[in-house]
C-alpha cells in the first residue's frame, strides 16, 4: 500500500519533531482506514532506529518459554501434548491434594459421619475469588468467583468421571488410557460429556453458556421434556437461556470466555445491564441502572479488575455516572451538573 | 527443550535483517516480507514461529512501551505478558491485520491500563469534560491519542528539575533502590524519595487531559 505520508515525516512526528502541520497531516492519515498497518511498519523501523534501551532478549524468551511450559501456569495444558515436566507438577500437586483430602477424611470421620461429605468433595469460591484444582485424574478446573464444584473426594468410578458445577468454570479435561467420559452436571437438565478437552461452563440463574476450545463435546438436555443431544466443535458457543431455549453459535474468540481466569473482563459492545449482572454474579454487589437508556449504553474494551470497585470506577468513568445506594442497591445515575440542586 | 526451539537452521531474522534493510529502497515492501516469513513459520511449527517472533519484535515493543511506562522493568514485563497472550489465545491463527499492528496496538493497550492504575486513581476522572462527546469519536482517534501520549509523557518528563529527572530516570526507568541512588549522588535517601514523589506527581497532574480523551474513547 503506497502512503500518502512519507516516511520521513512520520519519523519527525514519532520523533516530536514535526511541524504543527504536519502533526496535523500524520493525525488526519492516521484515521483514515488501512493507514494503521502502513504506520505500525514504519513506527518498527523507528523504534529500531530510535531504541530506547537494550533488553535482554535472551533472558525474556528463556522466561518466555519457562512461562509456557510451566505447570503453574492456568493454561499449561492448552498447547497438545503435556511436556513431561509439567505432567510431573501436575501428578505433585495432586499428591499433595490427595493428602489434605485424605487428612481431611479422617477428620470427618472421626468428628461426624456424612457420607455425602465424605465421599464427595465440594469446592465453593467466595465473591471475588477465583480458585485452580487438580481433579483425582489429573483434569483441572478453575472456578470463577460465586461458584462450587462437586466431585468424588476418592477418586472417580470406573465408567465415568462426574462432577457438579453450579457458577462458572473452565475445564482441563485429560483423556484416560480407559476412555472415561468426563461428565458436568448443572443444576438444570443440562449436562456436558466430554472424553478429554477444553471448555468453560457457565451455569448461573440468567442461563448457561457453554465454550469449547478444543476437542469434541457432546451437550445432554431436555427438549420439550424429551432428551436431546447436541455435539459441539472448537469454537462453538452454546447458549440456553432462562426458559431452556437452546441457540448455538460460533465464536472466533473462544478464549474471552474465559477471560475472567485472569481477573480480566473482555467487553465487545455488551451493555450496561449485563455488566450489574456480572457484578452480581461475581462479586455479589447490586448494582442497577436508574433507567433503561443508562441500561442499554454498551461498552467495548478488555479491562483487568481486581475489585467490584475497579469495575464501577469504569463504568463512572466511561459514562459519567454516579452511584448512589438505596438500601442494598447501588443505583447508577447520570452525573448531574450541580447547579441543577441549587 | 529450550535448545530444540532454535535449531542452526533458522537463522536469527532480526540480525540478518538489520544489515540488509539499509540498503533497501522500499521499506514497507521488506517487512511485509518479514510478515510473510513469520505466518509460514507459525503455520509450520507454532514453537519456531513463537521463538522468531519473540526475537524479531522484542526489542522495538520494549522500546516503545517504555516511552509510556518509563521504566525498563515494567516495560519488559508487559512485552512479555503481551507474547505470553499472543501465544496462549493463539492469535497467530486468528489475527487479519499484520502481526506488528496487533503486537503494537497490545502493548499500547496494555501501557495504557498499567498508567491507568498507576497515575489514574485520584482525581484525575473527577471532572469527565462535557466538549468531548463520546460517540463523535472512534477508534482511529485512539491511536492518534496514543501519539501524542507519549510525547505528552517525554515532554512532561524533560520539563522536571533537572536533579529530579534524573533522579526518576535512576529509580524508575534503571530500576534502581532509593538507597543506591543515595548514594551514587550523595544525597539522602530521604531526598531522593522526596524528588521521585513530586516527579510522580508531577505527571499525574500534566497528564490528565490525554488520559480524559484516551479514556472517553474506550466508549463505542
Amino acid at each position: 500500500m503506497e502512503s500518502p505520508i512519507s516516511k520521513s515525516v512520520v519519523f519527525a512526528y514519532l520523533s516530536g519533531q514535526a511541524t504543527p502541520i504536519e502533526i496535523q497531516s500524520v493525525d488526519d492519515w492516521l484515521k483514515k482506514p488501512g493507514s494503521y498497518e502502513v504506520f505500525c511498519f514504519m513506527l518498527l523501523e523507528w523504534e529500531r532506529e530510535h531504541a530506547q534501551f537494550t533488553p535482554d532478549r535472551e533472558k525474556a524468551i528463556a522466561n518466555f518459554w519457562e512461562r509456557v511450559e510451566s505447570p503453574s501456569e492456568l493454561t499449561a495444558t492448552s498447547y497438545g501434548s503435556v511436556p513431561a515436566k509439567a505432567q510431573q507438577g501436575i501428578t505433585r500437586i495432586a499428591r499433595r491434594l490427595l493428602t489434605i483430602a485424605a487428612c481431611m477424611t479422617l477428620l470427618v470421620a472421626a468428628g461426624w459421619l456424612f457420607s455425602d461429605k465424605l465421599l464427595y468433595k465440594t469446592i465453593h469460591t467466595a465473591y471475588g475469588e477465583i480458585s485452580r484444582q487438580v481433579l483425582p485424574d489429573g483434569s483441572e478446573v478453575t472456578l470463577n468467583a460465586n461458584s462450587s464444584l462437586r466431585f468424588p473426594r476418592l477418586g472417580f468410578g470406573k465408567d465415568t468421571r462426574e462432577v457438579w458445577l453450579s457458577g462458572e468454570a473452565e475445564f482441563s479435561v485429560v483423556h484416560t488410557d480407559t476412555d472415561q467420559r468426563f461428565i458436568v452436571k448443572t443444576p438444570k437438565d443440562f449436562q456436558v460429556e466430554v472424553l478429554g478437552t477444553e471448555f468453560s461452563v457457565f451455569t448461573r440463574t440468567r442461563g448457561t453458556k457453554v465454550v469449547l476450545n478444543s476437542g469434541k463435546i457432546r451437550i445432554d438436555y431436555r427438549k420439550e421434556g424429551k432428551p436431546a443431544q447436541l455435539t459441539m466443535r472448537p469454537g462453538d458457543l452454546l447458549k440456553m437461556d432462562e426458559s431452556g431455549d437452546i441457540r448455538m453459535e460460533t465464536t472466533k474468540t473462544p478464549e474471552e470466555h474465559s477471560a475472567w481466569k485472569e481477573r480480566r473482563f473482555v467487553f465487545d459492545g455488551t451493555p450496561v445491564s449485563e455488566i450489574c449482572q456480572l457484578l452480581e454474579e461475581n462479586f455479589g454487589v447490586i448494582v442497577r441502572p436508574s433507567n433503561g437508556e443508562i441500561g442499554e449504553r454498551s461498552i467495548t474494551g478488555n479491562f483487568e479488575t481486581q475489585t467490584h470497585e475497579e469495575l464501577l470506577d469504569i463504568l463512572r468513568e466511561v459514562f459519567a455516572l454516579e452511584t448512589r445506594k438505596q438500601k442494598d442497591t447501588l443505583m447508577l445515575y447520570q452525573k448531574q451538573e450541580p447547579t441543577i440542586f441549587n | 527443550m529450550k535448545e530444540s526451539l532454535m535449531p542452526e537452521s533458522f537463522p536469527n531474522p532480526e540480525n540478518q535483517d538489520n544489515s540488509v534493510r539499509k540498503n533497501l529502497p522500499d521499506p514497507t515492501g521488506r517487512k511485509d516480507d518479514e510478515e510473510l516469513f513469520l505466518r509460514k513459520m507459525f503455520r509450520i511449527s507454532p514453537k519456531h514461529g513463537m521463538d522468531i517472533l519473540f526475537r524479531t519484535y522484542y526489542t522495538p515493543l520494549c522500546s516503545h512501551a517504555v516511552r509510556f511506562v518509563y521504566s525498563r522493568q515494567i516495560a519488559e514485563d508487559l512485552v512479555s505478558e503481551v507474547f505470553f497472550q499472543f501465544f496462549r489465545t493463539q492469535a497467530y491463527q486468528s489475527v487479519s491485520t499484520s502481526y506488528i499492528s496487533y503486537l503494537f496496538r497490545s502493548v499500547r493497550n496494555e501501557a495504557f491500563t498499567y498508567l491507568k492504575r498507576e497515575f489514574g486513581k485520584t482525581t484525575v476522572f473527577d471532572d469527565m469534560s462535557e466538549n468531548t462527546h463520546p460517540s463523535s469519536l472512534d477508534q482511529p482517534d485512539m491511536e492518534v491519542h496514543f501519539n501524542h501520549l507519549f510525547h505528552k509523557i517525554s515532554e512532561t518528563v524533560a520539563e522536571l528539575p533537572p536533579q529530579c529527572r534524573k533522579v526518576f530516570l535512576m529509580s524508575r526507568f534503571e530500576n534502581k533502590k532509593y538507597n543506591e541512588i543515595a548514594a551514587e549522588l550523595h544525597i539522602s535517601s530521604k531526598t531522593v524519595e522526596v524528588h521521585v514523589s513530586k516527579a510522580l506527581s508531577y505527571l499525574r497532574q500534566h497528564l490528565k487531559s490525554e488520559w480524559l480523551s484516551i479514556l472517553l474513547l474506550l466508549v463505542l
